[in-house]
């Protein structure tokens, strides 16, 4: 081994090793669970081979979840895109006020849990504060949260107002990077507002629209702590009503830490890192994020 | 087509910085007007004014009788040429030409037969299917034109179309734009910081200086009848020489003291001799252009009177002419805009020409006959050096001052003996309708 040689693996060395410890065996060891029946409380677990997968397969629980958070993520990112553009949009032809941009990440500033807990108070049926408003324009009190049917669009509406400042942010930072040269020619060629969102802005934003897209679409699959505390309030049970917000992590953390079943959890934990894999990858694809007609 | 006329206009910024000050300017239809000035002088504001791109602080402007400092840039029928073009990158030479068709829900077929005539016109028929990214800066400059032409607008507007290229397309695409616009017979507003191409292309030029306009006029009236020191000493390459000079008046003709030297003002060379007779006796910004300069080895009838004596410092031979830079003993002209002038080119050659007049050096520039045999004196022994050396192409416009290095030894040297011919042409600068200003206290 010449000196360069090792010089370069001298200086590779702490990385390395941070990299074998915290990212490769937790990741080896994850998958080596899901082929294993460990459980917590034994604290020991056999070879199984693929009955966990079968079984995962077989578990109506598991394609509920997958489903519940498919709903999220649809709701949550087609709402939280849209409106984020909006306001991206808004304030790069608009403003360039510091303050507007500051209080618009504000939400995203507020802990999650501490979030929920404040939106599990404000949606009560009988307590809550949105109630007490809907009422006084003469809508009926909504269960939100404690109905099947609302509670997914429920919880998709806080963590959207949570995250569409922020991500609302990142688009402005896009945007910001299209010389202004471009609305020029394209207002003197006589092009609406409108005109040079669609032709202008869109096209050249679509490498950061998609960096964006997949950033939150892995971030929302991801959703865990505000179901686990907003649905758990008043007696409720965290996933409910019923199995109607038992998403991914929530089902996984059951799994692990209610049920001791490390083998089982590892497993849907894994199917799910396959499914964002894949997720991400069409997404890049579908939006050419590796291109880009600026510069 | 149309005329364009701004009508007092001005361009106040919050910041109460005046770009555009009170701009009267009428442009007639199928003109090639050029604004031209040093960096910041209110060119591109103006310019952008008109595009509809920046708002009308005061004045009216106004296109075929109509005003419209309100009317949005998506209704004013103008098509613009950007500096750096602003193609659009995400589509292809076609779509960025057909861009503004469409939107004017222009029928396909009939977009595609403007796009490919106007295309083949202008030398773009193979680049059809290509992006911006793919094509080379000269024919990006054509695509950027192309999308102006093909809308077939009212108004032409380039702002510094040409400064992105290397200087000789910039020189092709200089008499190429000339000749679309010619053919086109399109009113056109050209801003450039370049005399040169406002000089070769423009119908009339409006020279500009810190938002005010000093001078619209043909490039011919503004080179030879400009109407104060700034147009006298921007237009022109390499620019007009400006001595400082003592007006007299010698057995019944004026003169000039040049230093210790002094040139007689024969009456056919000053285009004003009755005006400038308020001034004999007074400290006068005398003027003559390089080329009116000749080496007087080559004319060994000029009487004594026309003859100047300096010393040569450095000569560029350029085959068909010999450019010589000169130095007398006199005062060189430092007034702000002599200096606002230099510092556009730059910051240095204003410390430079302090230091020189304070040492009563006068460099003037001279445009001699390739016949000259003016020479920079060689090296001799025990020569004395000189610090604060001369050489330098200093006020030429587009030229960079040659390189100076510290151990370069000028050494005085036999002076050559030079004349200013007397031809009509070679009249002192004199302004036509402000007053001569006397100079009497430059600031310095």
């Amino acid at each position: 081994m010449s000196r360069e040689t090792k010089a370069a693996a001298l200086f590779l060395l702490p990385s390395f090793i941070g990299f074998v410890v915290f990212y490769a065996y937790p990741t080896l060891r994850g998958i080596y669970l899901s082929f294993t029946d460990f459980n917590l409380l034994r604290n020991s677990g056999e070879w199984v081979g693929t009955r966990n997968y079968q079984a995962m397969f077989a578990d109506a629980l598991f394609w509920n979840a997958l489903w519940v958070t498919f709903k999220y993520v649809v709701i949550n990112i087609g709402i939280q895109t849209v409106l984020a553009l909006g306001i991206a949009v808004l304030m790069h032809r608009l403003t360039s006020s510091v303050v507007i941009r500051g209080i618009l990440v504000l939400p995203w500033l507020i802990p999650n849990v501490v979030l929920a807990l404040l939106w599990m108070w404000m949606l009560d049926p009988s307590l809550g504060i949105v109630n007490h408003y809907l009422n006084t324009v003469g809508i009926s009190s909504q269960a939100f949260l404690g109905s099947e049917s609302q509670v997914i669009p429920t919880l998709a509406g806080i963590n959207i107002w949570r995250h569409m400042g922020y991500t609302a942010l990142l688009l402005f930072a896009g945007l910001m990077t299209i010389p202004k040269n471009y609305y020029e020619a394209a207002a003197l060629d006589g092009a609406s507002e409108w005109h040079m969102f669609r032709t202008v802005t869109l096209p050249l934003l679509r490498p950061v629209l998609a960096l964006v897209l997949v950033i939150s679409v892995v971030g929302s699959f991801q959703i865990f702590d505000s179901v686990q505390v907003a649905t758990a309030g008043f007696g409720g049970t965290p996933g409910g009503p019923g199995n109607a917000s038992r998403v991914m992590y929530l089902y996984i953390f059951q799994q692990a830490f209610e049920f001791y079943d490390l083998g089982y959890a590892a497993a849907l934990s894994v199917a799910l890192i396959v499914l964002l894999v894949f997720v991400a990858a069409i997404q890049l694809r579908l939006l050419r994020a590796g291109e880009s007609d600026l510069a | 087509m149309a005329n364009v006329v701004f009508d007092g206009v001005s361009k106040v910024y919050d910041n109460g910085f005046r770009a555009v000050d009170d701009l009267h300017l009428d442009i007639r239809d199928g003109e090639f007007m050029v604004l031209v000035g040093p960096s910041g002088c209110g060119k591109t504001t103006a310019l952008r004014m008109l595009a509809g791109l920046e708002e009308i602080s005061a004045g009216e402007l106004i296109i075929d009788d109509e005003v419209v400092n309100a009317v949005p840039p998506q209704k004013r029928d103008i098509a613009m040429v950007f500096q750096n073009y602003a193609l659009y990158p995400h589509l292809s030479v076609y779509d960025n030409m057909a861009y503004g068709l469409k939107i004017q829900k222009i029928g396909k077929a009939e977009i595609r037969q403007r796009v490919e005539e106007i295309a083949r016109v202008i030398g773009l028929e193979d680049l059809l299917g290509r992006k911006p990214k793919a094509l080379s800066g000269g024919q990006r400059q054509r695509v950027a034109m192309g999308r102006a032409i093909v809308r077939q607008p009212k108004v032409f507007l380039m702002d510094e179309p040409l400064s992105n290229l290397d200087a000789k397309l910039r020189v092709q695409m200089r008499s190429e734009v000339s000749r679309i616009q010619h053919e086109l017979k399109a009113t056109t507003v050209y801003v450039t910081h370049d005399q040169v191409e406002a000089m070769t292309m423009g119908d009339r030029v409006a020279l500009m200086r810190r938002g005010l306009l000093q001078q619209v006029d043909s490039p011919m009236r503004l080179y030879h009848a400009p109407r104060n020191l700034f147009v006298a000493s921007f237009i022109g390459s390499p620019a007009m020489n400006l001595f400082e000079a003592q007006l007299a008046r010698s057995s019944g003709v004026l003169v000039a003291q040049i230093g210790d030297q002094v040139l007689q003002l024969s009456p056919e060379a000053v285009a004003e001799p009755d005006e400038l007779e308020r001034y004999v006796g007074r400290t006068v910004a005398l003027g003559v252009r390089p080329e009116h300069i000749e080496d007087a080895a080559l004319l060994t009838d000029a009487p004594s009177e026309r003859r100047l004596r300096g010393v040569v410092r450095a000569t560029e031979a350029l085959g068909s002419e010999l450019i010589a830079h000169l130095e007398l003993s006199g005062r060189p002209v430092m007034t702000d805009e002599v200096k606002e002038i230099a510092a556009d080119l730059d910051d240095s050659v204003i410390r430079e020409l302090e230091a020189e007049r304070g040492e009563s050096k006068l460099p003037i520039v001279a445009r001699f006959d390739e016949a000259s045999r003016a020479r920079r004196p060689a090296r001799r022994g025990g020569g004395r050096d000189e610090p604060g050396a001369l050489l330098r192409s200093r006020l030429r416009r587009g030229h960079r001052r040659p390189p100076r290095r510290a151990d370069d030894p000028r050494r005085r040297g036999p002076r050559e003996v030079l004349r200013c011919p007397p031809s009509v042409n070679a009249r002192p600068w004199c302004p036509r309708r402000s007053p001569l200003d006397p100079i009497g206290a430059p600031s310095v």
